[in-house]
């Protein structure tokens, strides 16, 4: 029962949005899809005093919902919902694991209302476009009050849990995505959860791009879950180069990834001790199925038989 | 007679209202000048309540009144249990509306606002100040059993609220004497039925004729009427409890909650309709708990694989003192021991103990899930060692076809069945020998699977002494002159439809048509006293009161017809709603012309009969006595229908998930008086078992919290995880209820909890894998998958 009043606005732009930002401060809450902050609020885990209806700006004059595209890049406005990434032609033609990880998120219903720009700044660890996002190196463009620009990168972004870089009076709005339909290159994000439209106890982003000759030139794991933020697995993204991806080497990235994650969250679903045998496993899936689509034979030979 | 409808899948009469969202539930009343309760619960499971300020709130617009526990109970007595602790020799508590001097679980009511609207109540809530001192709680079963573990209930100078146990044949011989004894211990972990509706009660008072009425989310409308009547000091005539439609109960609605006390006192003391709906994690806290026992047992079998005896400690965790019926879980979990198998030798103790968590309520399995885990562990722990089929050790030691009834070493009175022959018809339906090959080629290719096989007795219609849980129920049957039917029962739907089978008994036995007949439940000022819904009792005292009264009402319609037509009653029969002479089917009157002349015609063609068109009737089930044999034993269950359950999963070594491959099961429930109603529940009835053994699970940390109050952290399984089930029924009709029926409702989670455990144990045998404990979630198989690893290296 959401039981603490709190005053709504409904801006008309974006710009209104981020004046409103600034006038209220940290009480003030950006609404997207709802999908978070509702139930937080209904939990009493949330009780802005202010709440920012973004789904009442102007479509035509101030779109945040979109998906477009140019040489490098895809452009998803932050207002574009998890089943328009799920769906999205472009996305999933140039960016198939953002499409892949919209249709793990919760059920049809959270999909049709939640939105990747919502989901993001809300930065669960637990969150599954965050692995993916951080392991495609997107960039996330923000506009403050004074209508002021600025890209923040993937990296950087998520700052700790349910903590973003995100100045108190920046509205995210766009999303962009290098494309990733490249030759011998392979993106998978896989999840380990307990039912469908549960929350990810791992999540595993892989990124593999392999040479002419099949061997490897760069593999990069993010996962989502184990810490606060995305965790990049440095180690493995070092290790690979020019190396074959055989079920060897994968082997050898699970280890790499189990070392890597040192005391990962622990709660009533999953120990610590299971999170990091989870990264494990869950990098190695994540690798082996980058690496079919990339084209790696070997490896592409074992997901079939 | 003829049967049109008795036996077939009639559809259910409320399904087009629920599925297209116009069922009625206690959330859509409204009434007049209504206003909306917030309940404040306890954030401690355990303190001294020292004072509660309720002046802020007070003052907050928009609130009516504040109450606290101390106010309450001076507008009520203490509840009264619903199992009287004289049929028992169970202690009892004093608990009221709202806790008084103490809170002992997270959750517990200790204090109500009451305001002009839900939004109002719950801001004020806030703003109620209550002084606490915490207690050190105690949230372990075992624990708490302990010399010097601190009292949930001062009292009574121990834990424990009741010990008891039953002794048959010469056990220690027995064991002396046996080829083997294993002896071992099964945990079952705390989890609940979690009804989509959650509970909700309008109440309204009308003080000029001192009327209360009642709209509640109960299983038992008259019996909530008695109790309120003895809570609140009000003549049981002016009370009037009305269910509507039920959004699921599971066991879990039934009465006395302390909400259900509290709502009327709110209502009489404001003088206003007062209405609570329940939030989903006040449902986790306090609507009602169950399973959670641990079982130290020892079984002595030979070499041949007969089990020869039996010891079993049960020791259930059943939280906080309360009138609810939760607790009697315990006492079913073992009078059901040993169940469907002949064990001569056998020593049950039964330790029901209360701790600092939310106290129990009755959960569909009503503790023979527990019976259940125990018995069909023995069996296959049997099997393991002496290297024999699981299959074997079972039809070793069933209970044979021809030895029904057969008393059982509690003293409960196994009805009827053909055990070997509902386990046989299950392996030819999943084709076992087919499914076993299937098995070893998968793990050839290194995959971990297994194949599970248990049997489950889910004893209904549950006659438990000096209770409102016992073995009777009324029907009353009325035509109008327009030859339609109205049909009031004392038996209740939590949403099964069991009204729809009322209606197909009602509907043939008179002879008309089911479009004709309406059927009324739930409603103590139209519905003959009747004890409601629980343990299967619809088919077998619902169908039989009800069949009775139709009975009767054919008996005089077939008298003044007779005079109609110039003919002997005898020479008559009635069909399709024409009543006529047998064998001259021209020869005919329409069902109306005689209900008409019976309210019309008192002086000619209806002058032998007494006037009027209504009967009621009550049935009591037979096999069942309370009268103590000369071992002192009484027995409480009349009915036993069974189940063969067999599960087909693989689990992934690298994670510990258990998928399930293959699901299928043969039931008996006697006679089927409607498949796709008796399908349904199996499914419902197995799923939920499922859900138990796989997902769901109540966790409180040490300080007795609650750490499960949402489904994010309880989930429940959900169509991506439960497998395709296949069901089948085999009928072995009762020889004590007019229909042969035995009763469905409660068949399916007993079983499925134990055939998982069978089945994850058989996918890991290679590994040596033991289970000990519910529930399998992925993070615990993956445990025991690496623990058992670790061994076999350092070997």
């Amino acid at each position: 029962m959401m039981n603490k009043p709190f005053e709504y606005f409904a801006p008309k732009s974006a710009g209104e949005a981020v004046s409103l930002l600034k006038k209220h401060g940290s009480s003030a809450r950006l609404l997207a899809g709802g999908q978070s902050l509702v139930p937080l609020m209904n939990l009493g885990l949330a009780a802005p005093r202010q709440i920012i209806d973004l789904t009442r700006i102007k479509k035509k004059k101030d779109p945040l919902s979109y998906v477009t595209a140019n040489n490098d890049s895809l452009m998803i406005g932050s207002m574009t919902t998890h089943s328009e990434v799920e769906r999205s032609r472009l996305i999933r033609k140039h960016c198939l694991i953002l499409s892949e990880t919209a249709a793990t998120i919760a059920d049809v219903q959270v999909r049709n209302r939640g939105t990747i720009g919502g989901s993001v700044c809300h930065a669960d660890p637990a969150g599954d476009y965050l692995a993916p996002l951080v392991a495609i190196d997107a960039e996330f463009r923000a506009i403050n009050s004074r209508m002021k620009g600025r890209t923040i990168s993937a990296d950087k972004f998520f700052r700790d849990m349910f903590t973003t870089a995100l100045k108190q009076d920046e509205l995210l709005t766009e999303i962009r995505v290098p494309r990733q339909n490249r030759p011998r290159r392979g993106s998978a994000y896989v999840k380990h959860k307990y039912v469908e439209g549960g929350f990810a106890i791992v999540g595993a982003a892989a990124v593999v791009s392999l040479n002419k000759d099949g061997s490897c030139d760069r593999v990069s794991v993010v996962l989502s879950g184990v810490r606060a933020t995305p965790l990049r697995l440095g180690e493995i993204e070092k290790g690979f180069h020019g190396k074959s991806l055989d079920e060897r080497a994968i082997e050898e990235a699970g280890q790499l990834a189990y070392e890597e994650v040192r005391e990962p969250l622990s709660d009533i679903h999953a120990t610590s001790d299971y999170r990091r045998e989870m990264s494990r496993i869950y990098t190695k899936r994540a690798i082996r199925l980058a690496a079919a689509r990339a084209g790696a034979r070997e490896t592409k030979k074992k997901e079939e038989g | 007679m003829k049967r049109r409808y008795i036996g077939q899948s009639v559809q259910r009469f409320r399904d087009p209202f629920f599925v297209t969202g116009k069922g009625k539930f206690v959330a859509d009343v409204y009434l007049p000048g209504m206003l909306h309760a917030a309940i404040l619960r306890s954030p401690y499971a355990y303190a001294k309540i020292n004072s509660i300020n309720t002046k802020k709130a007070s003052k907050h617009p928009g609130v009516v009144a504040v109450m606290t526990g101390i106010e309450a109970a001076k507008l009520s007595k203490p509840i009264p249990f619903m199992y009287s602790p004289t049929g028992f020799g169970s202690k009892t508590a004093d608990v009221y509306g709202l806790a008084t001097d103490r809170a002992r679980y997270v959750g517990e009511p200790v204090a109500a606002v009451v305001a002009v609207n839900k939004l109002v109540a719950y801001e004020a809530l806030e703003l109620v100040e209550v002084d606490y001192t915490p207690l050190t709680p105690v949230v372990d079963a075992e624990r708490a059993l302990e010399p010097g573990s601190p009292l949930v209930y001062e009292p009574w100078g121990d834990n424990l609220l009741l010990k008891m146990s039953f002794r048959g044949g010469d056990v220690d011989r027995a064991f002396k004497e046996a080829d083997y004894v294993i002896k071992d211990s099964l945990k079952s972990h705390r989890y609940t039925g979690v009804p989509i509706e959650p509970r909700a009660y309008v109440a309204d008072y009308d003080q000029a004729n001192g009327k209360l009425t009642l709209y509640a989310t109960t299983q038992q409308p008259h019996p909530l009427r008695t109790t309120l009547a003895a809570a609140l000091d009000i003549s049981e005539n002016n009370i009037h409890v009305i269910q509507p439609d039920v959004g699921g109960a599971f066991g879990v609605k039934t009465p006395p909650y302390q909400e259900e006390i509290l709502l009327p006192i709110l209502a009489i003391s404001t003088g206003k309709p007062v209405k609570w709906v329940e939030e989903r994690r006040e449902n986790f806290l306090a609507g009602g708990h169950a399973r959670e026992m641990v079982h130290h047992f020892e079984v002595a079998f030979n070499r041949d694989g007969r089990v020869v005896g039996l010891r079993e400690k049960m020791i259930a965790d059943t939280g906080a003192p309360s009138p609810l019926i939760g607790w009697g879980m315990a006492f079913v979990g073992a009078i059901h021991i040993p169940g469907v198998y002949k064990i001569e030798n056998v020593e049950v103790e039964s330790l029901m103990v209360v701790t600092n968590k939310a106290p129990w309520n009755a959960y569909r399995g009503y503790g023979k899930e527990n019976s259940n885990l125990l018995m069909e562990r023995c069996m296959d722990l049997v099997a393991r060692k002496l290297g024999i089929s699981p299959i074997e050790t079972r039809l070793k030691n069933f209970v044979q076809p021809q030895e029904f009834p057969f008393k059982q070493v509690s003293g409960q009175v196994l009805d009827s069945g053909d055990y070997p022959k509902v386990l046989n018809r299950l392996l030819q339906m999943s084709e076992y020998d087919e499914l076993r090959e299937e098995r070893e080629r998968l793990r050839r290719q290194g995959k971990y699977v297994g194949i599970g096989v248990v049997f489950e007795v889910a004893p209904g219609g549950a006659c438990l002494p000096d209770s409102y849980i016992t073995g009777y129920d009324g029907t009353t049957v009325r035509v109008a002159p327009t030859g339609k039917v109205t049909v009031l029962t004392g038996i209740t739907s939590p949403g099964t439809g069991n009204e729809t089978m009322i209606g197909q008994v009602v509907a043939d036995e008179l002879g008309t048509s089911i479009g004709d007949v309406s059927v009324i439940q739930g409603d103590t000022d139209k519905c003959p006293y009747g004890l409601g819904n629980f343990s299967d009792r619809s088919t077998i005292v619902g169908a039989s009161s009800a069949m009775l009264a139709a009975k009767d009402i054919r008996e005089k319609m077939l008298k003044v017809a007779a005079s109609m037509l110039e003919a002997s009653p005898e020479d008559l029969d009635i069909e399709e709603s024409r009543i006529f002479v047998k064998g001259v089917p021209s020869k005919f009157l329409k069902f109306a012309d005689v209900s008409q002349a019976i309210y019309r015609r008192p002086y000619d063609c209806a002058i032998d009969i007494e006037p009027g068109l209504e009967a009621t009737r009550y049935f009591r089930t037979l096999n069942a006595t309370h009268i103590p044999d000369e071992q002192g034993r009484i027995s409480t269950y009349p009915s036993y229908p069974n189940m063969a359950h067999l599960a087909f999963v693989e689990v992934d070594g690298e994670t510990g998930e258990v998928k399930i491959l293959k699901y299928a099961a043969v039931h008996d429930c006697g006679f089927v008086m409607n498949p796709m109603m008796v399908e349904g529940q199996l499914h419902g009835g197995i799923v939920q078992g499922i859900g138990g053994a796989l997902y769901e699970n109540l966790v409180y940390d040490d300080s007795g919290q609650l750490l499960t109050t949402t489904f994010m952290d309880y989930p429940i399984p959900t169509s991506m995880e439960v497998p395709r089930i296949e069901v089948a029924s085999h009928e072995t009709k009762s020889p004590f209820t007019p229909y042969g029926t035995k009763g469905v409702g409660e068949s399916g989670p007993v079983g499925a909890p134990s055939v998982l455990i069978s089945a994850v144990e058989d996918a890991l045998s290679s590994l040596g894998v033991k289970i000990t404990e519910l529930p399998l979630t992925p993070n615990k198989v993956w445990e025991l998958i690496r623990d058992a690893k670790t061994k076999t290296k350092v070997r």
